[in-house]
C-alpha cells in the first residue's frame, strides 16, 4: 500500500528535526547536488582500484533447480509438481498426462489428487523402499497393474522420491 | 557416514487447505542420487519438520510465488535470509534447523497464472561434513528488507565455518572451500519486480574461492546492474556462497543475502519561458519527480537570487513529497507550484529548486533539479504609462 502524503510545512518541519540527530551524527555532510552518471562511474571504478568492472553472464543452471529435479502430472487445465522418481506406475494409455513441462494452472498435490481420482492415486512407501534398499514388491506393483491408475509414491502423506535399485544409504526413521 | 536426525516440532504449518501451492522442497544427496521431498506451506510463520538428514546433506529449497492481487510489491521480508540456520553438533548427530520467522508478505496459496512455476526465494544446504556461511548485507537506509539507492555503497560481510583444517579427519569428499559469488536481477521500471520470463537476470563474473574458516567483509560495494545509466539502475543483487557436493561437484548454495536498489531520483521544472522572464507573478509552474526514493521528502524551494548550493529557501508547500514506502510510485509524480505571490516580494532573479531529503547525504538534502527566472513587472507598467499618452 502507498504512503504518499502531502504535508503542510509545519509536517515538513517536524520531520526534519526527527532527523537532526542523526545529521548531528554526520557533519561532514552538507547539501548536494545528485550524482551524474560519470560521476557515479569515477567513484566506482576507484572502488575497485580501478579493476576492470566484473562482467554479466547467463543465469546459472543448477543441477537442483525446480526443472531438473520435478515431474510434472496434467489433466489438460491444471498441473502439479512431483519430485522426479516419484512416479511408481504408470499405465501406457496415460503416459501423456506426465508432462515434460508444466502446462494449465499449479495447483497443489492434494488438490490435484483430490480432482482426478479416477485416474491417480498414491502409495505410501517406507523409508527403506526411498532409498531403493527394499524394492516395491511384485504383489504391489501387480495391484498398480490392475488398478490402472497412475501411482504416485508418498511418505508421510508428502510425495517423494523413490529411489531405484539398491543404495547403501540408509534411510533413518524420523 | 554418521547419520543426522532432525527433528522439529511441527505446528501449523502443513498444509491444512488443499490451495496451498508454495512448498519447502527437501533434496536429500545420497552419494550421487538425489531423493526429493516436498512439504507444502500454508501460513505465513511456524515451524515445519523436515525429514531426516543424511548422507552427504540436504538442501532445502522455499518455492514460492509473488501474488500480485496482494501486492505489485511483494516479496519475502529480509528475515527470510535467516529462516533456514543451522547447527550442527557432531556430537550429539543432531542438526538443529530453524524455520522459524518465514515472514513472508505474499498470500500463500495464491492462484498462479497459466504455466508458472513458483519462485526459489530462499536456498539453503546443511550436511554433517559441509561448511555453513553467513552472508550479511548493510546498507545507510536502514529498512527491513534492506536496499539501497543506486548510487550508495553497501556492505558485505560472509561468515564461514566448519571448513575442515588440513588435518581434520574427514571424509575425502567433504568440501575443503566456498565459492563467493554474486548475481542480480533487474527490475521492470515501473512494475518494479524481475521478469516472470528470467530476462534481465544473470551472475557476475568474477567468483571467490574461500579455503579458510572466518569473517571476510568488503565495506565498500556498488552496484553493477547492467543499466543504460547507472544511477538509474532498478534492481537486486544477490551475493551468495556456494559448495560443491556430490561426485560431480554440483554446487549448492550455504549461505545468501540480497539487497534491493532502488534509482537516483529525476526531477524538472516546467512552465518556465524561453527567454526565463516573468511580467507577473507565475502561475502555472509545475514539477515533476521520478522516482523519488521510498523513504524521502521531496520539495521545491524558492529564493531570490542565482543559484547558490546549500541554500535554504521558502518551501512551496504545493509541492512536498513525503514517502515511506516499500518502492518508489509506479509513475512520476506531478504537482503545482502553487501561492507563489506569497514567497515572492521585490522584482528580480529567482531560483527554484527541488531537493529530497533521503537516509543518504547523512539526512542533508540532494539538489536534483533547478532553475531560475527573472521577474520583471516593470515591464508592464512601462506599456500602460505609453498608451494612456496621445
Amino acid at each position: 500500500m502507498k504512503t504518499m502524503l502531502y504535508f503542510p510545512f509545519i509536517a515538513l518541519t517536524m520531520t526534519r528535526i526527527v532527523w537532526a540527530e542523526e545529521k548531528a551524527a554526520s557533519a561532514a555532510h552538507a547539501t548536494a547536488d545528485a550524482i551524474t552518471d560519470q560521476e557515479f562511474i569515477a567513484r566506482r571504478n576507484a572502488s575497485r582500484k580501478n579493476l576492470p568492472a566484473p562482467t554479466h553472464l547467463p543465469p546459472q543452471k543448477s543441477k537442483f533447480s525446480l526443472m531438473n529435479l520435478s515431474t510434472f502430472v496434467g489433466d489438460g487445465e491444471h498441473f502439479a509438481i512431483l519430485p522426479q522418481g516419484s512416479v511408481l506406475y504408470c499405465p501406457e494409455p496415460l503416459a501423456t498426462r506426465i508432462l515434460a513441462s508444466p502446462g494449465g494452472k499449479l495447483i497443489s498435490f492434494q488438490e490435484f489428487l483430490s480432482r482426478n481420482r479416477q485416474w491417480i492415486t498414491h502409495a505410501d512407501v517406507t523409508s527403506d523402499q526411498v532409498s531403493g534398499k527394499t524394492p516395491i514388491s511384485d504383489a504391489t506393483l501387480k495391484a498398480f497393474e490392475k488398478n490402472a491408475q497412475i501411482v504416485i509414491a508418498t511418505y508421510q502423506g508428502a510425495p517423494i522420491t523413490v529411489l531405484k535399485g539398491k543404495s547403501t544409504a540408509s534411510v533413518p526413521q524420523p | 557416514m554418521k547419520s543426522l536426525v532432525l527433528f522439529i516440532f511441527t505446528a501449523g504449518l502443513l498444509v491444512q487447505s488443499a490451495a496451498a501451492v508454495d512448498f519447502i522442497r527437501q533434496v536429500q544427496l545420497i552419494e550421487d542420487q538425489t531423493i526429493v521431498y516436498d512439504t507444502p506451506v500454508a501460513w505465513e510463520t511456524g515451524e515445519i519438520r523436515s525429514q531426516p538428514v543424511f548422507g552427504t546433506g540436504a538442501i532445502f529449497q522455499l518455492y514460492a510465488y509473488n501474488d500480485p492481487a496482494y501486492s505489485p510489491y511483494s516479496i519475502l521480508d529480509a528475515q527470510a535470509g535467516s529462516i533456514l540456520s543451522a547447527n550442527v553438533s557432531l556430537d550429539s548427530h543432531l542438526v538443529d534447523l530453524d524455520l522459524l520467522g518465514i515472514h513472508l508478505d505474499i498470500t500463500l496459496g495464491s492462484d498462479s497464472t497459466e504455466d508458472s512455476l513458483p519462485n526459489l526465494v530462499y536456498e539453503k544446504t546443511v550436511g554433517a561434513y559441509l561448511p555453513e556461511a553467513t552472508v550479511t548485507l548493510s546498507s545507510e537506509d536502514t529498512y527491513v528488507p534492506i536496499r539501497t539507492r543506486a548510487d550508495q555503497p553497501y556492505g558485505v560481510s560472509v561468515a564461514i565455518s566448519r571448513l575442515p583444517d588440513a588435518d581434520a579427519d574427514v571424509p575425502e569428499t567433504a568440501p575443503t572451500s566456498v565459492r563467493l559469488a554474486k548475481s542480480y536481477k533487474l527490475y521492470h521500471p515501473t512494475l518494479h519486480v524481475p521478469s516472470d520470463n528470467g530476462s534481465g537476470q544473470g551472475v557476475y563474473g568474477g567468483a571467490y574461492e574461500l579455503s579458510r574458516n572466518g569473517t571476510f567483509s568488503i565495506p565498500t560495494v556498488y552496484q553493477e546492474l547492467p543499466a543504460e545509466s547507472p544511477t538509474r539502475a532498478i534492481g537486486e543483487e544477490t551475493h551468495f556462497v556456494q559448495v560443491a557436493v556430490g561426485p560431480d561437484k554440483a554446487l549448492a548454495t550455504i549461505g545468501s543475502a540480497t539487497i534491493q536498489i532502488w534509482p537516483v531520483a529525476v526531477a524538472k521544472i516546467e512552465g518556465i519561458p524561453e527567454p526565463a522572464k516573468f511580467t507577473g507573478i507565475p502561475a502555472n509552474l509545475t514539477m515533476e519527480v521520478t522516482d523519488p526514493y521510498p523513504q524521502s521528502q521531496t520539495y521545491a524551494q524558492i529564493y531570490k537570487g542565482e543559484p547558490e548550493l546549500g541554500r535554504s529557501g521558502a518551501v512551496i508547500t504545493s509541492s512536498i513529497i513525503v514517502l515511506n514506502d516499500y518502492a518508489p510510485p509506479s509513475e512520476p509524480v506531478k504537482l503545482p507550484l502553487l501561492d507563489l505571490d506569497s514567497l515572492i516580494d521585490d522584482d528580480g532573479i529567482y531560483t527554484i529548486e527541488i531537493v529530497t531529503v533521503t537516509p543518504f547525504n547523512g539526512g542533508e538534502p540532494e539538489r536534483i533539479a533547478y532553475t531560475s527566472f527573472e521577474l520583471d513587472r516593470s515591464v508592464k507598467v512601462r506599456s500602460l504609462a505609453t498608451t494612456l499618452n496621445p
